[in-house]
């Protein structure tokens, strides 16, 4: 598993700053192709053990040191691509994750993890094997790490991200595991969070998962 | 077998206790109203369940039923199995309501005056505990009243829980319940127990019973919920020890009951009064009742006032002159004798009154209760649905009761016996605007010093008089579901508003007893009346046999 | 620290002749304009310009091309960013560099004294995917290094065009390790200085000579390696406005005027000034020639380009390239501003390298070794 997060070439960026809660990655270039959605699961490479994030937010902004606002260009992005080829180089663009488990010593952990990652960790998009894996529990499939999301994420957030999550994990599971992991998503829930939010999350959830 | 299931996790002397139950154990596997045991740190604690309650996760649940929707079965499915796990961990948490009732510290055992202490577990009583707490029944004075109703569905206690005769038969008692609770089927082991306690139990006085039966069910066979007969009452299970008389005369001949009869003469107005509302006699009529007699006797010297209310043997003349006389009372006064008439005239149609002889059951009832050696059951027969006929004959037989107590005392002769009066629909001579017109409420007040006591039993115990529940030592309380039967059946008990719902959750054959004759208040499932009718009989017989040589010396027998 | 008060009553006292010359000006560029309109021969022109005396104009302007104006050789539309895809069309094919150096430059107010030059590039190679690489190179030289490079046995001092001819040592060995990326491919620099170096006239001879010395060094080597070397720059030059008036007007009027403002007049977007060799001291000394000319590159905006005279046969690419870039730049070359922004040593950074300095020397021993006199701490932190 250590493996397949060792090319340096695959990472589709490093970690800009980091803490127990989550961490943010800068990626090197900011096409569609190279960096990682929103509301989906990145991996970082931390020696010993791998990281496993999730995509709570992401935006681009102008590096320290320019102008705030970008000088309209009216160009499509091949345009500005080929007149401005360096622009990759004077933007930032950030992904803010929140750390739901960890691998380590053969197996995934479904908890922070107690080492956060260092700043230039690598950060990679893993395959969906892994995705898969990730979420395979000791029962079957399973959102054990859902309340991290909730407890990291700013209230008014936890909706429209929820939404979005759910239905990027319909498309890497086959509806009998979709079943599970909506199984499972009660009581995680139950363990962790407000009941008040549950309501809102399980609806989402069957949407997502049962329904689509 | 301890079957632990909760802990204890709050609560207060005043309010109650708050259990909680183990993760895992579901709620339906408990009852309410049943007795559990409490390991405390330094003691021992029984309680009984009040309530039970679904505590947490109420908001989890109500947001997985909104995902339900009819004829999803996939989605059906995830949610029991979400449900699964979340009581696998723990998300929906259940408490029980414990009363604290006693506390066993080494040997001694009171009401309880402390809390077990947090985490304390909650358990099933075992054998030991209801030995600790109650004793064990001897067959002497101790009896079986039932064993502790098991707080766990599935599980059975096999030690019953004694109440003591003796202690019992020392003041008034009641047996409250509704139809159907099962009064008549404890009234009748209650009364076998005393019977057969009058043998073994070493009594300094032998219990004597005069049972008012107003459905034949204590002379006759009990019946089952289906109005069936069903199994021996006491009186056809130990026939030797009573005589059971019938004002109804044709079941008299049909079962071998002696007829029972009272002149006509022993009516008085009191009992028309305890009467009133039976016969539908207005409180206008009341009101000039004494007048009227009066009028009554003036008029026609030679008549029984009596007679002429009922119109019996009453001529024109006779009837002419009445009238003229009772114009005297005023307008309406004629009017309302009339109509009280009316109603009265039903009293002729008993044929248990003489109207001619003088014949009196009454005085033979009372002797035997009072001086000779069997116990007596009246039972009513097709007029145990008659009220009138139920106050008259019981009114008439207590005020005989009454005026014989009296009498040997004023004679300073000594009544050696004690008498339990079992009066069903207590409430009819005891309730607050009869109480003080009736002879059962001097009966209450006045002779228990004397040995002669109450057995109420009834289905509306807030209609019963303060005065008398007040003087009970000892209640049975079967199921109720009035609020104030259930807050006047509550009196009594430590903490009596934490009992109310015990008393609402009672299922039929469970008894909640309280008083002087158990150590401390219990919730039990009355045994099988025909399994203990049955094991009482082979007792009586083998006590019998084995008496049969010194049967002289038992008083009366 | 400016006592603002003072400061507005200062210039209210002197506002009237601010207004004077602002409300006069236009006329002027206007007259200047008209008179440009006579212009029609530039070998004529430089037949009159060829052997006056510069001491009466510091520079004059000897056109090369006989047009007033010269439009730009590709269709131009918006100069600004959001218009500029013909801008990009224009560069295809080309290699583009901008090169800009920042100096920390050694300090009475300092010890021990260090020139430290930081060169920033940007270049960029628009050939079908655009690519870019950009950085910038520091180069450290310990004043006694400067002294062994560049003085006589037994001087204390560098010289005064020492800095300046480091300077474009560095330049030249940044560009030449760019080359070598290239692969084959001639591209087009963009310096930020003047070639002509009129700047030159207030100093020494021998200051002017070294540093001309190297510059000629440095364009021969780029001409050579087929580079192209442009220098774009905003100048306060009047050369042009004195061959007009030498030639046009009878030497009579004193225009004080700027070359920029007259063709900030005349001039369309995109369009230039027909190319003219420059005149001046620096240059009739050093034997150098420089073409140039000026392109109007935004509605305010009129920036002097200086090349080699040998690359004359180049100046329509030139010129193309120019517009090309200040389009995409918003007004100014895009790589120049890119380059500029790699070279900026910003006043936090000059004081780290203080600090860095002071933290290596203490290492070998060396506390405090780093001294800046009261005045430059001043600056720093202030008096309390």
């Amino acid at each position: 598993m250590l493996d397949d997060f060792q090319d340096v070439s695959r990472a589709f960026g490093e970690v800009a700053s980091s803490s127990h809660i989550g961490f943010t990655v800068q990626a090197y270039r900011y096409g569609y192709e190279d960096t990682p959605e929103y509301g989906s699961i990145i991996v970082v490479n931390c020696g010993e053990l791998l990281v496993v994030g999730v995509v709570v937010g992401s935006e681009m902004t102008p590096a320290p040191g320019l102008p705030a606002t970008p000088t309209p260009m009216r160009a499509t992005r091949k345009e500005v691509a080929e007149r401005y080829p360096d622009l990759e180089g004077r933007f930032l663009d950030i992904y803010r994750a929140v750390s739901v488990g960890y691998y380590v010593n053969g197996r995934f952990f479904y908890s922070r993890p107690r080492r956060k990652p260092l700043i230039h960790d690598l950060s990679y998009i893993p395959s969906n094997n892994f995705i898969k894996e990730f979420h395979r529990g000791s029962e079957g499939y399973t959102l054990d790490y859902y309340p991290l999301i909730l407890h990291a994420v700013d209230r008014s957030e936890i909706n429209p991200f929820s939404d979005v999550y759910f239905a990027y994990l319909a498309d890497k599971f086959t509806p009998e595991e979709r079943v599970q992991l909506y199984e499972s998503l009660s009581a995680s829930l139950a363990k962790w969070s407000d009941e008040a939010s549950i309501t809102d999350l399980l609806n989402l959830a069957r949407r997502r998962l049962m329904e689509a | 077998m301890k079957q632990t299931f909760a802990r204890i996790v709050g609560g207060s002397l005043g309010a109650g206790l708050k259990a909680q139950l183990l993760r895992g154990f579901s709620p339906e596997k408990v009852r309410a109203s049943s007795v559990v045991a409490m390991e405390g740190g330094e003691a021992k604690f029984l309680g009984v369940i009040s309530d039970i309650r679904l505590q947490s996760g109420s908001e989890i649940a109500r947001s997985l039923v909104r995902q339900e929707e009819e004829g999803n079965a996939p989605m059906s499915s995830a949610i029991v199995k979400s449900a699964s796990k979340l009581k696998a961990q723990g998300s929906f948490t259940s408490e029980l309501d414990v009363i604290p009732l006693a506390i066993s510290r080494g040997d001694e055992v009171e009401i309880a005056d402390t809390l077990p202490d947090y985490i304390s577990f909650v358990r099933s009583p075992t054998e030991e505990d209801v030995q600790t707490f109650y004793g064990l029944p001897d067959g002497k004075k101790l009896w079986p009243i039932g064993a502790l109703k098991s707080p766990v569905v599935g599980g059975s206690q096999s030690s019953l829980v004694p109440v003591n005769i003796d202690v019992l038969a020392r003041g008034s008692f009641g047996i409250y319940g509704k139809s159907g609770s099962g009064k008549t089927f404890l009234g009748n082991i209650l009364a076998s127990y005393i019977i057969l306690a009058n043998y073994t139990g070493e009594l300094q006085k032998k219990i004597k019973l005069l049972i008012f039966d107003m459905h034949s069910e204590y002379g006759l066979k009990v019946k089952d919920h289906l109005g069936r007969d069903y199994e021996d009452g006491v009186g056809l299970a130990f026939k030797e020890e009573f005589i059971r008389y019938t004002p109804d005369h044709l079941l008299a001949d049909e079962s071998g009951l002696e007829p029972f009869t009272i002149s006509a003469s022993r009516i008085t107005v009191s009992d028309l009064f305890a009467m009133a509302d039976a016969l539908g006699l207005t409180p206008t009529f009341l009101d000039i009742l004494p007048a009227v007699v009066r009028v009554l006797n003036d008029t026609l010297p030679g008549k029984r006032w009596i007679d002429i209310f009922c119109n019996y043997g009453v001529d024109k003349e006779a009837d002419t002159r009445v009238r003229e006389a009772l114009k005297s009372l005023g307008a309406g006064a004629l009017q309302s004798f009339l109509a009280a008439r009316n109603r009265l005239e039903r009293l002729t149609q008993m044929d248990f009154i003489d109207w001619v002889g003088e014949e009196d059951s009454s005085k033979v009832v009372v002797d035997e209760v009072l001086k000779r050696g069997k116990s007596v059951i009246l039972s009513f027969g097709r007029y145990g649905d008659n009220r009138a006929a139920y106050m008259l004959v019981a009114n008439i037989v207590s005020r005989r009761l009454w005026d014989g107590c009296i009498r040997m005392i004023m004679q300073r002769q000594p009544i050696d016996y004690r008498v339990i009066i079992l009066l069903e629909e207590a409430h009819k001579f005891l309730s607050p605007s009869v109480y003080y017109m009736t002879p059962f409420g001097d009966i209450a007040r006045e002779l228990r010093k004397r040995g002669v006591i109450l057995c109420v039993i009834d289905q509306r115990p807030s209609e019963i008089s303060e005065e008398v529940r007040a003087m009970l030592w000892n209640t049975f309380v079967m199921w109720l579901t009035e609020d104030s039967d259930v807050e006047v059946a509550s009196k009594g008990l430590p903490f009596p508003k934490l009992f109310r719902p015990v008393i609402e959750n009672l299922r039929r054959q469970e008894v909640l007893v309280f008083g002087e004759a158990v150590t401390i208040p219990a919730v039990v499932k009355a045994q099988d009346y025909k399994d203990t009718i049955s094991r009482l009989k082979k007792v009586y017989r083998e006590v019998c046999v084995k008496r049969r040589g010194d049967a002289a010396s038992l008083q009366g027998y | 620290m400016l006592n603002s008060k003072l400061t507005q009553s200062a210039i209210r006292e002197k506002v009237d002749l601010l207004i004077r010359d602002a409300k006069g000006y236009p006329d002027i560029v206007d007259v200047v304009a008209e008179v440009y309109g006579r212009f029609r021969s530039a070998s004529e022109v430089r037949g009159i310009l060829e052997d006056v005396s510069l001491s009466e104009y510091r520079e004059v302007a000897l056109p090369l091309e006989d047009s007033q104006c010269v439009e730009p050789p590709m269709d131009v539309g918006d100069f600004e960013p959001s218009g500029s895809g013909w801008a990009r069309r224009a560069l295809e094919g080309n290699v583009v560099i901008g090169l800009d150096t920042s100096e920390i430059l050694p300090s009475i107010h300092r010890s021990p004294a260090f020139l430290l030059v930081n060169t920033g590039y940007s270049m960029i190679t628009y050939c079908g995917e655009s690519k870019y690489l950009e950085g910038c190179r520091p180069y450290f030289y310990p004043y006694g290094e400067i002294l062994e490079k560049f003085c006589e046995v037994g001087s204390f001092s560098a010289p005064s065009w020492a800095a300046e001819v480091i300077r474009m040592e560095c330049e030249s060995d940044t560009l030449t390790e760019l080359c070598s990326k290239m692969g084959g491919v001639s591209p087009f620099v963009l310096f930020d200085e003047s070639f002509s170096a009129l700047y030159l006239t207030a100093r020494s001879s021998t200051h002017r000579q070294k540093v001309v010395e190297r510059l000629k060094k440095m364009l021969l080597d780029l001409v050579r390696s087929g580079v192209t070397s442009v220098g774009a720059f905003y100048t306060s030059s009047s050369a042009f406005v004195a061959m007009i008036r030498k030639c046009f007007a009878g030497d009579q009027q004193n225009w004080r005027i700027r070359d920029s403002a007259l063709f900030k007049r005349i001039l369309r977007l995109g369009w230039r000034s027909p190319a003219f060799r420059v005149r001046n001291e620096v240059i009739e000394e050093s034997n150098l020639r420089i073409a140039a000319f000026y392109v109007k590159t935004g509605v305010d905006s009129v920036i002097r380009v200086e090349f080699p005279e040998e690359m004359f046969q180049r100046v329509a690419d030139i010129h193309r390239v120019v517009v090309a870039q200040s389009a995409l730049g918003g007004g100014y070359p895009y790589v120049m501003q890119r380059a500029h922004e790699q070279a900026y040593i910003k006043p936090g950074e000059r004081r780290w390298v203080l600090d860095y300095l002071n933290r290596l020397l203490a290492e070998s021993g060396l506390r405090d070794a780093v001294k800046v006199t009261r005045k430059e701490m001043r600056k720093i932190v202030g008096v309390v």
